[in-house]
């Protein structure tokens, strides 16, 4: 498999998509069970992976992109950074 | 990417059209190597500029932005073509539809086209079988809609 496609797939386990098969892996975010984010990769080793088309579809930029590859973006992280840019809404504060 | 690779040309010489003669007995020599230039032909001297160019000079030939309407859906209709934004990565071809961060990746650009009209499909009938979506999803719905029909 291509390095950038493992890569993908590590994003894919660490933010827990739903994933489904088909020609491709599509995969979905999901919070409080509403699909917020979704992206693809390509099946195969000859398939091209643009990772920073793919880094647009999850809304995050290079910098957070790569700690979602490596440790230092959480999904706790990724939901924040959703909910800064407005794509989750914000918990309600407890009455 | 599966491209020709073009002759390094040095120099260049346009020959006039008509005929050139060659002695008996060496016209294989000719062959593959240099014609002189050529005499008394019957057409009038070409006008046709030649320009050699170094590869990477060539113009591009293929366009940076197309508009995209073969979904290949008989339960789709497109209402309005879609303009993709055309560039190349590492060889490979990409397009990609900016308003909804959709893309199509391939090794030509008929077969990015073709990867984004699946893609394109694959989303469309997702967010078409989902009642509740985020808010960014839901724009995208929205802005497909607007693209795509059921028919």
């Amino acid at each position: 498999m291509d390095a950038k496609a493992r890569e993908i797939d590590i994003i894919f386990r660490k933010l827990h998509m739903d994933t489904r098969n088909t020609n491709e892996v599509h995969g979905v975010f999901k919070y409080d069970g509403i699909p917020v984010v979704r992206t693809r990769r390509s099946f195969g080793n000859a398939k091209y992976v643009p990772a920073d088309k793919i880094r647009c579809q999850l809304k995050v930029n290079e910098q957070q992109f790569a700690g979602l590859i490596s440790c230092s973006v959480s999904e706790e992280d990724y939901i924040k950074i959703l909910m800064e840019k407005g794509i989750i809404s914000k918990p309600k504060p407890d009455a | 990417m599966a491209t020709a690779e073009a002759p390094l040309v040095h120099s260049a010489q346009q020959l006039e059209s008509g005929t050139a003669y060659i002695p008996a007995g060496q016209g294989t020599q000719y062959f593959g190597g240099l014609l002189g230039p050529q005499h008394g032909g019957p057409f009038p001297l070409s006008n046709v500029p030649v320009m050699i160019l170094p590869s990477d000079q060539l113009p591009n030939p293929r366009p940076s932005l197309v508009l995209f309407a073969g979904l290949r859906d008989p339960k789709l209709r497109m209402k309005q073509a879609i303009p993709l934004d055309v560039t190349v990565e590492e060889g490979h071809v990409i397009v990609n539809w900016a308003a909804i961060d959709e893309f199509g990746s391939g090794d030509a650009l008929s077969t990015a086209i073709n990867d984004f009209a699946y893609a394109l499909r694959a989303l469309y009938w997702y967010l078409a079988g989902v009642e509740e979506l985020g808010p960014d999803l839901a724009n995208i719905k929205l802005t497909l809609s607007q693209y795509i029909e059921a028919r």
